[in-house]
């Protein structure tokens, strides 16, 4: 049996937008000759992932995250290249595929408003043909470590957005999938629900070997959740490999920020500057340099309140992207 | 499979019944026009004339026919697939183990149910008042007839409306064609007036296209009492247009659903 749940080749996908024009005359000629230009949302992606692989896919906004998402549940085409899930080509669309994953999307709700969540999962259990008890047992206690057995027969508009969140999620695994696609599933959640939701994921990923492929912009979900990062910037693959591999790549320095004082001089700093405004500064500097240059600060009296910290999840994507920017 | 759907149409059945708002657009939708006709055509015709072979009661019950059938049969899958292929919402069916069409269908279905459940009550009082009054002669040979037209006309506007929603696939917004589209098939279908008020050579043409399936011809099974052998023919040439309509269905959702494109992410 394979091993991988996902295997990507030279996947590609190309949009076509059409331009309005600024004036009447544009817009007239655009109805009978439109002007369309090819924007290309994903350039020739190849990865694979094992089956109970956590994989973070991460990007900034627009490098073709959900478009790759979209492509690996059949949503869109593949304009060149191709990609297989649990073995089956997404492109045939067959019933086989889609009973074997699920999706989840943050942005855009599944559930329907005017009726309850339970008339929803029932929908599902009709649709994805499992046995009443069965589905019944998966329900109770998905629904139990969600917190949200209670909220089954409340009219769906009048749950909270948490709530709603995590009823997608207990709907996106009550249909028992292999592969568990998450676009951006924690956005606009409290401190709370993100916490639950996140809990829920590891332990089914352990008890299920459930496979996740997680897009989220939020680095406490992906370094909580994940074993594998995946990280694109416009449309490439920018790195692939397990999360310890990239800490350890950035572990050999570390952060340095203080409050700049009067005598504050940018020139005599002697590190690279990470972040700055009008109180604070962020400099980054190798771990075995981090006390003299401390003292080397308080020496110039360059400020007060030096705090050094470990470069977490979310500074070393930025300085990929900016090793990428200065390639 | 049959489950499946059976499902989407008892959501969409609920859907409808759970919202008091769609209940009373619904009854005012039905009520309303059938009212002002009623009482329109009640004054023009209060002299024993009659228009286009319509006595006063026909035209009545035309338009309370006509009023109905808009209620049973004229489930706008047209807007919907324009609204769900643009917002993207197409995607949540689409990774679903169901067959895009049918699953519209189903809900059609469900909606229609939810629309034959909530005007039963004025129906009953409709058809009593009609059969009290001996407005007209019904028998049970008409009844069936119409009751299958009115199923064939469900089918045949579902499949239409479904090739119209589907341009959306193609085009950034249906608004505009979907607003022409309903005064052009409104007006061909026989909803506005029936057909024979027209001049006779446009009544040959119209009786060519497929349109007067969707009201036309249902109302006037029920209302002319149709002979069987003419009643055949018509029904016929509504399978046949039924026919070519689902094949130009199964290539536009083919062709369509590997164009969909869906909103950029």
């Amino acid at each position: 049996m394979n091993e991988n749940a996902i295997e990507v080749h030279n996947l590609s996908k190309d949009y076509f937008i059409s331009s309005r024009g600024e004036n009447w005359r544009a817009v007239v000629k655009n109805i009978f000759k439109p002007e369309k230009t090819a924007v290309q949302a994903v350039k020739s992606l190849n990865f694979a992932i094992k089956n109970g692989e956590k994989v973070g896919f991460i990007g900034k906004n627009g490098a073709g995250k959900t478009t790759t998402i979209k492509m690996l549940t059949g949503t869109l085409f593949p304009s060149a290249g191709t990609c297989r899930v649990n073995g089956y080509d997404p492109t045939k669309r067959i019933n086989d595929f889609k009973k074997s994953i699920s999706v989840v999307m943050g942005n855009r709700s599944q559930l329907f408003p005017d009726l309850t969540p339970r008339d929803y999962l029932k929908l599902l259990q009709s649709m994805y043909d499992i046995p009443e008890e069965i589905f019944q047992k998966t329900v109770n206690d998905l629904a139990q470590i969600l917190n949200v057995t209670s909220k089954l027969d409340v009219q769906t508009r009048k749950l909270s957005l948490g709530e709603r969140m995590k009823v997608e999620f207990l709907a996106g695994v009550a249909t028992r999938p292999k592969i568990l696609f998450l676009d951006e599933p924690t956005i606009g959640l409290d401190v709370l629900a993100k916490r639950d939701i996140r809990k829920f994921l590891l332990r089914l990923n352990q008890e299920e070997k459930l496979t996740v492929f997680l897009t989220s912009h939020d680095m406490e979900d992906i370094a909580t959740i994940c074993d594998h990062l995946i990280i694109v910037n416009s449309g490439q693959i920018m790195w692939d490999g397990p999360k310890t591999d990239l800490l350890e790549r950035f572990n050999q320095n570390k952060y340095i920020t203080f409050i700049k004082s009067e005598n504050f001089n940018e020139s005599k700093l002697g590190a690279k500057i990470i972040d700055q405004d009008d109180l604070t500064v962020t400099i980054k500097v190798p771990v075995e340099k981090v006390d003299d240059q401390i003292s080397q600060l308080a020496r110039d009296n360059q400020g007060s309140d030096y705090q050094i910290n470990d470069l977490k999840l979310e500074d070393i994507i930025l300085e990929l992207f900016a090793e990428e920017k200065e390639k | 499979m049959i489950k499946t759907y059976f499902s989407v149409s008892k959501i969409s059945l609920k859907s409808i019944l759970a919202n008091k708002s769609s209940v009373i657009i619904l009854l005012l939708q039905a009520l309303v026009p059938s009212l002002v006709m009623f009482y329109l055509w009640s004054l023009i015709l209060n002299h024993g004339q009659t228009i286009g072979g319509f006595s006063k009661n026909q035209m009545v019950i035309y338009y309370i026919g006509v009023n109905f059938i808009n209620s049973f049969v004229w489930y706008a899958v047209d807007w919907e697939l324009n609204d769900d292929i643009h917002s993207g919402e197409l995607s949540n069916i689409i990774h679903r183990p169901i067959t895009v069409e049918k699953y519209y269908f189903a809900k059609m279905l469900g909606d229609r149910l939810a629309n034959l459940i909530l005007l039963a009550p004025i129906l009953i009082i409709g058809f009593v008042y009609i059969v009290a009054r001996n407005l007209i002669h019904i028998s049970l040979l008409v009844l069936l007839e119409f009751a299958f037209s009115l199923i064939m006309a469900a089918i045949l506007w579902f499949l239409f409306s479904y090739i119209i929603g589907s341009v959306a696939y193609w085009f950034d917004n249906l608004f505009f064609v979907l607003l022409v589209k309903e005064v052009v098939v409104n007006l061909l279908a026989g909803f506005y007036f029936p057909l024979e008020i027209l001049p006779p050579f446009l009544v040959k043409i119209i009786k060519l296209l497929p349109f007067q399936y969707f009201s036309s011809f249902p109302i006037d099974t029920l209302v002319k009492a149709l002979p069987l052998n003419i009643w055949l023919k018509n029904t016929i040439t509504e399978i046949v247009w039924m026919i070519v309509f689902y094949l130009i269905v199964k290539i536009v959702n083919k062709e369509g659903l590997q164009r969909y494109s869906d909103v950029m992410g």
